[in-house]
């Protein structure tokens, strides 16, 4: 039987807010353990939430962003459950009226054409705490540092249809919070995990199969790995006759499989309720449209803007643009005068390959978009050959972006030699060195043509400018 | 409902056992919401409170009669209400995002039961 | 000076040095150790703190701090986190808790310069209104002491009766200031919603807590609000509002009305005549000061318990929820699991009420459940509210009974806690608007006191109080003592 799989995601998007989302203790992380919850975060006896204006503005930039109804009147629920590192017992989120409404997000995988998925809603909730199981013998250590840190919980249509188009689709979402400056898109120290809901079906049957939810994935790699095993094994248990059950599972890249996770079935009746600590929020429409206009450009925006007005390939203009960093570099170079294209091209050849060469990112480049409009320049005037161009890029990674370019240029000796008298003597030199190549060149053999401008080039160490030689050499024929 | 409460009292010697509702308000309910199929055992479980079964024999009794005065609730037509939450009935107040707290470990572990380099512990949860 | 002198006595003393607020404060210490062992109002005494806040308030007299309130001797009721501390809540669960911070109301008392002798017996976790349900003992009604004095402040409605403290706070959720200053002769103001911060109070129902005064007259529990008042941005149901009125009452005393008020008397707080001759001596003094009375109708008081149970023991469920043995608290011995640290934990930690309310919370917020309760009762709540708004469109305040009874045995209501829950009947419906309203002395039934109930709009505490002062000014039941002749 062919089967086709239905995927939806849950994304927890950590909000870049300075303090928790009802408290006024830093989300800065990898603080000493318990550093960083204070009153409110471990829930004492008699405190309580305050909300924080960041992050409601945060989650309406997100809603704005990707098209979303946003509600002005929402409500912040308590969600009940007993865990170690959930200080309260219960958890505030928004259950019936999340800030942010429908809305979609369009993406592009790797193979395959551009599809939109569904956005359900994005909600504000906190986040919990952790806990260690290995640091104690026979103790679980919490830790609540991270409890209170605002979340976005971004929840997907089941629109997915491969794995692929699910880490695509985590891809785009990461793009566009870093984009809009509400997360700094650290998977690593967990800024975005997010939950998979997956299911499968026989091809051509409308109705959804029993669904499972995987658990905390917190990379794109796993993401796809995760989904494609769970895919696997559903596809498995229901060839060989079996039947899903819906359940949550956690997957564990290590063995690379998920397995059931039966800790957290213990209560699945949350019993929501709207908090009474907390009034339901309201936001203006003048609330809204100031942070509509702060909103950046979006991808989608800048990509046709760079294709359209500034002549970049499809191509370029998508990988230049996915990047909110790489975009605002772009921006900065061709606002400085860069040509487009070069600009783009060094961007993603020399100045990328630098920057993974040495594991750092555009905000800490050394070489300031000024610095390579300037260098780019230098190569349009002529003053620059693309050897030297290398050379002085070279240069301008070790001097930082107090450099200057023209100075480096000079002392480095990198100008292109233009001097006709200076570059006639020396071709003068190389013929009479090498008659029998002259007259082959004489006698209709171009290709001996380069050969000479080798030479010249070899002997100005890459200065010459290759067309002046060209034409000196031509002249002598 | 209250009539019926004092009628009850006034007749009463003991001014205190009082049965409070109009029988009739108790019909009035629906019956899938009846107190009579409160499992007690599985609340109990919710609320993570270890009760033996004598303590979950008292509590049905003591939920069945409880549940027997809020269901007279039920009588009051609600059509077209809207529900408040909230005796003020105003919005929330948003806070400036800035750190305020520093936050000693130290101090608020003082009072906890049991912590080692600075984390709670408890009992080693399986996952 | 008696031990029965108001606040504003003791703040005149003060002020003309009389006495020293040491001298104050190891007086009402003695009186304590005597007198409390009969009573059972105090969880704990503070004697050293009590002493060195009192010696430092002397010090700002001495340096030309002439507020009324500095040097003095209070109580808080043991819900009010009280940094180093011991703060119970009048529970086994928190019967450890050393509470590493301050409530808003203990910071804004010292701050004014009043002296906190010690933290009142109460319900555990405000749940009660006999006081019974303390894991520190019952509180004993110092007018009969088989008798209770109400709850669930009744630790402080008790030490202020007996004579211990002038005056103390309190909280009330559904009439926890109320019922006990009736049932032990005192005055309570439950103010508005929002009125008093709750931040540091420990919580029972989010949407109903209120702290307030429990005093003598009405003069004390206004010079007491204006300390306790106040916006407070660490609340986010902290109202904020323009106190100068109540800075201005502090200094000066609660002026005369100037003009007769129009009292409204709903029905359904009056269908019965038992207990009710102290009320109608009252109307009698009230009308003839001039004011007049107007019959009225709160048509969904009925609803008002049901309504309460539901919404206060859900609010109840989860907000007790972080009490699970891992941060602070009682822990069980030897816990296998964390479920095992968990269930027993709490079951060992809660008493029998306190579980109760949480089964009852937990149960009306289960899946399938939740509109049929809890929505439903926020519905019937707004129409409770809206009774209120329609009669203050007609009247200018509200006159009721504070409670059905006055004080009882102890032991009578125990097993019945239905039957408990009624002793809420009077105070609950204006707890569920968020008004604010004050028992105040009115007489006595069976040679025990009863109050009378002074209901408000919104934000209008002083009509209540002075109503009450005008009230006072005329009588003389908030000044009858425990021993004399009713």
């Amino acid at each position: 039987m062919n089967w086709e799989s239905v995927i939806g995601l849950e994304i927890h998007v950590q909000l870049a807010t300075e303090s928790k989302i009802f408290s006024g203790a830093s989300t800065a992380y990898g603080a000493a353990p318990n550093a960083q919850a204070c009153n409110v975060d471990l829930g004492l006896p008699g405190v309580l939430p305050v909300l924080n204006e960041r992050a409601v503005e945060m989650a309406v930039r997100f809603g704005l962003a990707i098209g979303a109804q946003i509600n002005l009147h929402s409500i912040f629920d308590r969600k009940n459950y007993f865990y170690a590192d959930l200080p309260k017992g219960y958890q505030i989120s928004q259950f019936e009226t999340p800030i942010v409404g429908e809305g979609t997000i369009t993406i592009t995988p790797e193979t395959g054409k551009p599809r939109t998925v569904g956005i359900t809603r994005a909600h504000l909730e906190e986040d919990a705490g952790k806990s260690i199981h290995d640091l104690f013998p026979s103790q679980t250590a919490v830790d609540l540092n991270r409890t209170g840190t605002p979340l976005l919980e971004v929840v997907s249509e089941p629109d997915m249809r491969t794995a692929q188009e699910a880490s695509a689709y985590f891809r785009q979402v990461h793009t566009l919070v870093r984009y809009i400056g509400i997360c700094d898109g650290n998977l690593a120290e967990g800024s975005m995990r997010c939950d998979a809901n997956v299911s499968v079906r026989p091809v051509g049957q409308e109705a959804f199969g029993e669904r499972t939810e995987i658990k905390n994935i917190n990379s794109f790699r796993f993401v796809e790995q995760a989904i494609e095993h769970e895919i696997a094994r559903q596809i498995d248990v229901l060839e060989s006759g079996g039947r899903i059950e819906r359940e949550t599972r956690l997957y564990d890249p290590d063995k690379d499989e998920t397995r059931s996770m039966r800790s957290k079935e213990l209560s699945n009746d949350y019993r929501y309720f709207p908090d009474p600590d907390l009034m339901p929020l309201t936001i203006s429409e003048a609330f809204v449209e100031r942070i509509r206009d702060e909103l950046p450009e979006l991808p989608e925006a800048r990509c046709a803007r760079y294709i359209e007005q500034l002549g970049l390939s499809e191509s370029d203009a998508a990988a230049i643009s996915s990047d909110i960093d790489r975009a605002v570099y772009f921006d900065a170079a061709v606002a400085a005068q860069a040509s487009a294209k070069q600009c783009a091209n060094w961007i993603m050849g020399e100045l990328s390959a630098y920057l993974n060469k040495q594991d750092i990112s555009l905000a800490e480049c050394p070489v300031t978009p000024a610095l390579l409009a300037q260098l780019i320049g230098r190569i349009e005037d002529g003053t620059l050959s693309s050897k030297t161009a290398k050379s002085l890029f070279d240069a301008l990674w070790e001097a930082g972006p107090d450099a200057n370019v023209d100075e480096l240029i000079e002392t480095l000796n990198l100008a292109q030699m233009s001097d006709d008298g200076a570059l006639t003597l020396i071709i003068d030199d190389l013929i009479a060195a090498n008659p029998k190549q002259f007259d082959e060149l004489r006698s209709g053999k171009d290709k001996m043509l380069g050969f000479f401008v080798g030479q010249v080039m070899k002997a100005t160490q890459g200065k010459a400018n290759p067309q002046q030689v060209n034409e000196i050499i031509r002249a002598k024929l | 409902m209250i009539e019926s409460l004092i009628r009850q009292q006034q007749s009463s010697n003991n001014r205190f056992t009082i049965t409070f509702f109009h029988q009739s308000l108790i019909f009035n309910m629906s019956q899938e919401i009846s107190a009579g199929t409160i499992d007690v055992a599985h609340l109990a479980g919710l609320a993570r409170l270890a009760l033996d079964e004598d303590a979950q024999a008292q509590v049905s009794d003591d939920l069945k009669s409880i549940m027997a005065v809020i269901d007279a609730m039920q009588a009051i037509n609600t059509d077209g209400v809207e529900p408040l939450s909230h005796p003020l009935d105003a919005s929330a107040r948003l806070r400036a995002d800035v750190v305020t707290e520093s936050p000693d470990p130290e101090h608020f572990q003082q009072t906890a039961p049991s912590t080692g380099d600075h984390y709670y512990l408890v009992p080693r949860v399986v996952e | 000076m008696s031990e029965f002198s108001s606040l504003r006595e003791m703040s005149t003393g003060l002020a003309k040095g009389d006495f020293s607020s040491v001298e104050l404060t190891q007086e009402h210490l003695s009186r304590i150790q005597k007198a409390d062992p009969s009573i059972n109002s105090f969880i704990t005494v503070n004697p050293e703190n009590a002493l060195a806040h009192a010696a430092q308030a002397d010090q700002q007299r001495a340096a030309g701090d002439q507020r009324p309130t500095v040097g003095l001797p209070f109580a808080h009721k043991d819900i009010f986190c009280t940094s180093g501390v011991l703060t119970t809540a009048g529970s086994k669960m928190l019967s450890n808790f050393i509470a590493p911070y301050d409530a808003t109301v203990v910071t804004k008392m010292a701050e004014a310069g009043m002296v906190s002798v010690g933290k009142t017996n109460m319900d555990e976790f405000a749940m009660g209104s006999s006081n019974e349900n303390s894991f520190f003992g019952p509180v004993s009604n110092p007018w009969n002491t088989d008798c209770v004095p109400g709850g669930s402040s009744g630790g402080s409605a008790a030490a202020v009766a007996a004579g211990l403290v002038a005056a103390a706070t309190g909280t009330d959720t559904g009439g926890s200031i109320r019922q006990p200053a009736a049932l032990c002769g005192i005055t309570g103001l439950k103010p508005t919603y929002g009125r008093v911060s709750r931040y540091g109070m420990i919580a029972f129902a989010s949407s109903l807590d209120q702290a307030g005064p429990m005093t003598r007259d009405a003069e004390d529990a206004a010079l007491m609000l204006s300390v306790m008042a106040g916006f407070d941005h660490r609340d986010s149901t902290s109202a904020q509002r323009d106190d100068s009125w109540l800075a201005e009452l502090a200094v000066k005393g609660i002026p005369e009305l100037d003009q007769p008020l129009t009292i409204g008397l709903p029905d359904e707080y009056f269908r019965t005549s038992e207990h009710m001759d102290a009320l109608e001596m009252a109307k009698a003094e009230l009308q003839k000061l001039g004011h007049t009375f107007k019959h009225v109708s709160l048509p969904h008081t009925e609803s008002a318990i049901p309504v309460y149970y539901v919404l206060a023991s859900a609010e109840a469920s989860t907000n007790l929820s972080r009490y699970d043995g891992v941060r602070f608290g009682h822990r069980c011995e030897n816990p296998q699991s964390l479920q095992d640290l968990y269930e027993r934990s709490r079951e060992e930690g809660f008493g029998q009420e306190v579980k109760r309310r949480i089964l009852t919370g937990t149960y009306t917020l289960s899946v399938g459940y939740f509109d049929a309760y809890y929505l439903k009762a926020q519905k019937i709540r707004r129409l409770i509210a809206q009774d209120f708004t329609n009669v203050f469109a007609e009247v200018d305040l509200v006159l009721a009974p504070t409670a059905p009874t006055p004080a009882f045995k102890k032991n009578q209501l125990t097993d019945d806690p239905v039957a408990m829950y009624q002793q809420d009947l009077y105070t609950v419906p204006t707890s569920l608007a968020g008004l604010p309203a004050m028992s105040v002395p009115c007489g006595f039934s069976q040679g025990l006191p009863m109050g009378m109930q002074l209901i408000a709009p919104a934000f209008r505490e002083d009509l209540p109080l002075m109503l009450a002062a005008q009230f006072q000014r005329h009588t003389d039941w908030h000044r009858r003592r425990p021993g004399d002749a009713s």
